[in-house]
């Protein structure tokens, strides 16, 4: 096998009961890449990690660290380190025995668990914290000694469990960037999983989006963001209006798309239905489109609902009647007094980066 | 203003009625405490005039000193005992499936249901079958079984309370299965165990009833002793040992309060 796969995941099925958690799944995670297992509540993402940890044995296919398979190998004998959702921190323990705790386990000798151990507080920026109690530390202290306590094993992967939603939005949006910062600087293999896609985004090098226990699409954050393989990746990935609407003809490089009255055209390259007269979704961006008087050529009409202010950008939502409300988001100020809350509005865009999807016509 | 006043009045009510309940709890055991103090040799209430002279002859009485120790004795077996087997079933019950389960619950917490009269003439009967009915072996066997519901119940509380990814975050540390029961499941259970012990200890130390039946003239405790006494002699001695009673019983808690606190002891608060 290659060499420079930490971990490897060969055509795995979980069930609970009648439910399959994780359904067939193969999946090769590179040496020293953070790829993120991203998607809803309940869509076996984390069943996923607990099989790489070995908590969760498959009721099929096997499980791979490095050349190793450890399907059948239970945890505590598997390489691997994991921050938890709430930390789980050791509460008998101060910050340094915490750390310490699994080179202890591995039976290194004392003088070198001393230095490790600091060295690892050190990466964490907590250097000089080894005494302190967990209790006294704050969320994002404990956080970080949880990653600590992880990474100072030098395990072959890290996988973490939503770790940074117990905290606050603003630590949040910080210990993102030193996560990914610590990640870089250490080289280790991360497995991470989130429900949520602007962590997804910006912290993975390949992202795994996955629904009802399989994965829909794993390619890197810009990919899964401009080229959505479905309509499950588009719809979970930024924010994005779906409208129905049908596809009217294939012509060339472009499909025409019937929105409402409006005519539209679409690169064949981003339509995944293929027959005339197929029901659709069309998948715009909300910045892509914008406001124009109604009397517009295939503009999509409807009624200004709403205006909200963001502070760097303006989101409208535009209600238009079949198609459900549509938001577009622009920079301009002006927009809101040229175009205020009840008036009639056309809405055009460059829709070279929209996708089309087949629809159900249950949908 | 009339507001105000109905508002204090109520409090004042509030007030007087937490006195009231107070009062009624601990009123018995005042009583008590006073008379042991009484001069003559009558159980009377108030006191017309003061001495010690019960206490000394409580603690002198060698029925009474006999009977203490080998209450200790019994106790500390009996509540041992019970917390390892008792801890043992709580940590079974609170991880596996396995059928009987719910049998050997309800079998476990039984003596709450089975009068303690009964339990201690059934020991009776089949320590008489096997020749042991003179011994501790008897009156321990009985008090395990007596005390055993109380330590499950608090045992199995605190692993209720223990957060299943502490032992998780452990073994993908790499603690096998037993150090992941003596480095992590032992330290945070141990003030659920300690309280379970402590539990068992004051019950044991405490029973009677079920112990009247088990127990021989070598073997008789303290509750037991106390009994016959008062069969015999009606005086402030009983009073007076009764008083050594709670304030023994009275320190324990407060040790065990100082050391754990007492929440946690008897596993009122969550464990985290």
């Amino acid at each position: 096998m290659a060499d420079d796969i930490a971990v490897r995941l060969d055509r795995v099925t979980k069930r609970f009961g009648s439910v399959t958690a994780v359904s067939e799944v193969s999946l090769q995670v590179r040496r020293g890449e953070f790829l993120t297992l991203l998607g809803p509540s309940g869509c076996g993402k984390t069943t996923l990690l607990n099989l790489v940890a070995g908590f969760l044995e498959p009721d099929q296919g096997e499980v791979y660290i490095g050349e190793t398979r450890v399907t059948q190998v239970p945890p505590f004998q598997r390489d691997f380190g994991m921050v938890f959702q709430n930390y789980a921190l050791f509460p008998h323990m101060d910050v340094f025995e915490n750390i310490a705790f699994g080179l202890r386990m591995r039976k290194v000798p004392k003088g070198e668990i001393q230095s490790r151990v600091e060295e690892a507080l050190d990466i964490v920026r907590l250097g000089g914290y080894g005494a302190r109690h967990a209790r006294e530390l704050s969320g994002g202290q404990q956080q970080r000694v949880a990653l600590a306590r992880a990474i100072v094993i030098r395990p072959q992967v890290l996988l973490l469990d939503e770790p940074l939603s117990a905290l606050d939005k603003n630590l949040r949006a910080r210990m993102q960037v030193e996560l990914k910062e610590i990640q870089r600087r250490v080289g280790i293999t991360t497995i991470f999983v989130t429900h949520d896609q602007g962590e997804a985004l910006s912290l993975s090098d390949r992202i795994a989006v996955i629904s009802e226990g399989k994965i829909q699409q794993l390619s890197s954050p810009d990919e899964a963001y401009r080229n959505p393989e479905n309509s499950f990746v588009a719809s979970f990935i930024g924010d994005i209006n779906r409208i129905p609407a049908r596809l009217v003809e294939v012509s060339g490089d472009e499909v025409a798309i019937a929105v409402g009255e409006a005519r539209i055209r679409v690169p064949k390259a981003r339509c995944h239905a293929s027959r005339a007269g197929d029901p659709v979704w069309l998948f715009v961006r909300p910045e892509v489109l914008e406001p124009v008087p109604e009397d517009t050529e295939n503009a999509i009409l409807g009624t200004i609902y709403a205006h909200v202010y963001q502070g760097a950008h303006i989101e409208i939502h535009v209600e238009a009647g079949a198609l459900g409300t549509i938001h577009l988001r622009t920079r301009d100020d002006g927009v809101m007094a040229r175009w205020p809350v009840g008036a009639r509005v056309g809405l055009v865009g460059d829709l070279g980066g929209a996708m089309v999807f087949p629809r159900d016509s249950r949908d | 203003m009339s507001s105000g006043i109905r508002w204090r009045m109520a409090r004042w009510l509030g007030i007087a009625f937490v006195v009231a309940i107070l009062v009624y709890l601990t009123l018995p055991a005042v009583v008590v405490m006073i008379a042991a103090f009484n001069e003559k040799a009558i159980l009377s209430f108030p006191p017309e005039s003061y001495s010690v002279k019960w206490f000394v002859n409580a603690v002198t009485y060698p029925d009474f000193q006999k009977g203490f120790v080998n209450a200790v004795i019994v106790m500390l077996w009996a509540s041992t005992i019970a917390v390892v087997v008792g801890a043992t079933f709580a940590f079974a019950v609170d991880r596996f499936r396995f059928r009987g389960k719910a049998l050997l619950e309800a079998i476990l917490m039984s003596p709450l249901v089975v009068p303690k009269f009964t339990i201690g003439l059934g020991f009776l009967i089949l320590a008489a079958q096997v020749d042991m009915s003179r011994g501790f072996t008897v009156v321990v066997v009985t008090h395990v079984v007596l005390v055993l519901p109380f330590v499950m119940r608090c045992v199995y509380v605190s692993l209720r309370n223990l957060d299943r990814d502490m032992e998780r975050a452990a073994e993908a540390l790499g603690a096998s299965p037993l150090m992941v029961l003596i480095k992590i499941d032992l330290p945070l259970l141990l003030p659920g165990l300690f309280g379970g012990w402590m539990f068992a200890a004051i019950l044991s130390f405490n029973e009677f009833t079920a112990t009247l039946f088990v127990t021989g003239a070598r073997t008789e405790t303290l509750p037991v002793a106390m009994y016959n006494y008062v069969r015999e002699f009606v005086d402030p001695t009983m009073a007076a040992i009764s008083t050594i009673f709670i304030v023994l019983t009275a320190l324990l808690l407060i040790v065990a309060d100082r050391f754990l606190g007492l929440g946690k002891v008897l596993a009122i608060e969550e464990g985290r």
